[in-house]
């Protein structure tokens, strides 16, 4: 970094982390922050610095919060790509080839620096990614699209086909040509569990209904519940995509 | 939750591999990975990660996850590179910076914190490839010259 900014700068941070800061030159152009700041596992967050022109400084860290992430877990559904990138752009971050950045004016660098480090801190925490929330996005997401684009079907939430079974619970009913389409979205094992047994027991009381799976991720499910499930329900989409894609078609068809 | 002691049996006991790693890193998101899978003479079951960045070879990680029965797992150890400073917030609450070992302790878990916050400066390794052979032997890897992919994953692809 050019001398002359460096060193004003530098002084600057100094006073305003008051003076826990440092810098180490990692590579000749991009130098590391040695700041307080500490992810939950005690390791200091990663932030690095370059300068793009003479008023512009890229904080980065380099693909070090992905890379921290991919300990416990993978980002590999559409769900949790759409959590990470919902953090990213809640805290105005960047992200190109895994490397998430912020671009500020040295003017505002230590502000920046706070932002960067918070946002990291969020997008590596695991309780956004946690299965609960992973859920009920999913299922959130399922509901916007079914009232957007499905409203004809005249969809039904939280459908008791047996009034004296109130545990077999079918999440959306639609309605077509007077045929009933039962769908139930299946994140993981405990969920297609439940629509497991639901369908079973919907069909040995005589129901008429067509049961569909909508998966969040049909390949990451355990292979016994995805033997379970497919046996039980009479369609699978594989992916929230999936269904987006092919619903309608399916219900026309099966409707017709 | 596992006191101490059982975490040092859980790092030491000896353990057979039973999905080795590939035979090369994956470069994903700006680093390289790699995984296998491990299971004791108990029957517990184990993963290995290894992790390393592109842009920074100096900053890896090779990690021992044990395998709980309802899905979740928790991290015992983790070699650590060099890539920055680190701070305790259990035991020593010592701060110090480069290479590093992090182990979960019985602390952290009571303490609802993250399981491997404990970390000990090292000098038994400086390199992704030294801190490997280090982890094999640390972990009690039985019989790791018959697993033909485990020699290729010490090294890294650095693209």
């Amino acid at each position: 970094m050019r001398e002359s900014i460096k060193m004003s700068y530098l002084d600057l941070l100094r006073t305003q982390f008051n003076n826990h800061f440092d810098l180490r030159v990692k590579r000749p152009d991009i130098v590391q922050l040695i700041v307080p700041l500490f992810h939950e596992d005690g390791d200091m967050v990663d932030i690095f610095l370059q300068e793009i022109d003479a008023d512009t400084i890229r904080i980065s860290d380099f693909g070090m919060t992905l890379m921290r992430l991919s300990y416990h877990f993978d980002i590999d559904t559409e769900n949790k790509e759409r959590i990470f990138q919902r953090i990213l752009l809640e805290n105005h971050l960047s992200e190109s080839e895994g490397n998430i950045y912020l671009d500020i004016p040295t003017t505002n660098l230590y502000p920046g620096i706070l932002q960067f480090a918070q946002g990291l801190a969020k997008a590596a925490s695991l309780s956004l990614f946690k299965r609960e929330t992973v859920r009920s996005i999913f299922k959130e997401l399922l509901h916007e699209f079914v009232l957007e684009s499905l409203q004809e079907y005249h969809p039904v939430f939280n459908h008791l086909p047996l009034p004296d079974r109130e545990d077999l619970e079918v999440d959306i009913l639609l309605t077509f040509n007077n045929r009933s389409f039962f769908l139930f979205p299946v994140i993981d094992s405990n969920s297609a569990r439940l629509a497991t047994i639901s369908c079973l027991e919907f069909k040995r009381q005589k129901l008429l209904f067509t049961s569909c799976a909508v998966h969040e991720d049909f390949s990451t499910l355990p292979k016994k519940d995805m033997s379970r499930v497919t046996s039980a329900a009479d369609k699978q989409f594989i992916s929230l995509s999936n269904f987006k894609e092919e619903a309608e078609d399916f219900i026309l068809r099966e409707a017709a | 939750m596992y006191t101490d002691a059982e975490i040092e049996h859980l790092i030491s006991c000896k353990k057979r591999i039973v999905q080795p790693p590939k035979k090369k890193m994956r470069v994903e998101n700006g680093h390289e990975r790699n995984d296998m899978k491990l299971v004791s003479d108990e029957g517990r079951n184990f993963t290995v990660f290894m992790r390393a960045s592109n842009y920074f070879p100096e900053n890896f990680t090779i990690g021992l996850k044990i395998n709980e029965p309802d899905g979740t797992s928790t991290i015992l150890m983790r070699c650590n590179g060099d890539h920055g400073e680190h701070a305790n917030h259990v035991k020593d609450m010592r701060k110090f910076s480069g290479y590093h070992i992090h182990l979960a302790t019985q602390e952290a878990l009571a303490n609802g914190k993250c399981a491997e916050n404990f970390a000990v400066p090292t000098d038994s390794y400086a390199s992704y490839t030294e801190a490997f052979a280090y982890f094999i032997k640390a972990v009690n890897i039985v019989e790791p010259e018959n697993c033909p992919t485990l020699s290729s994953a010490r090294q890294l692809r650095l693209v």
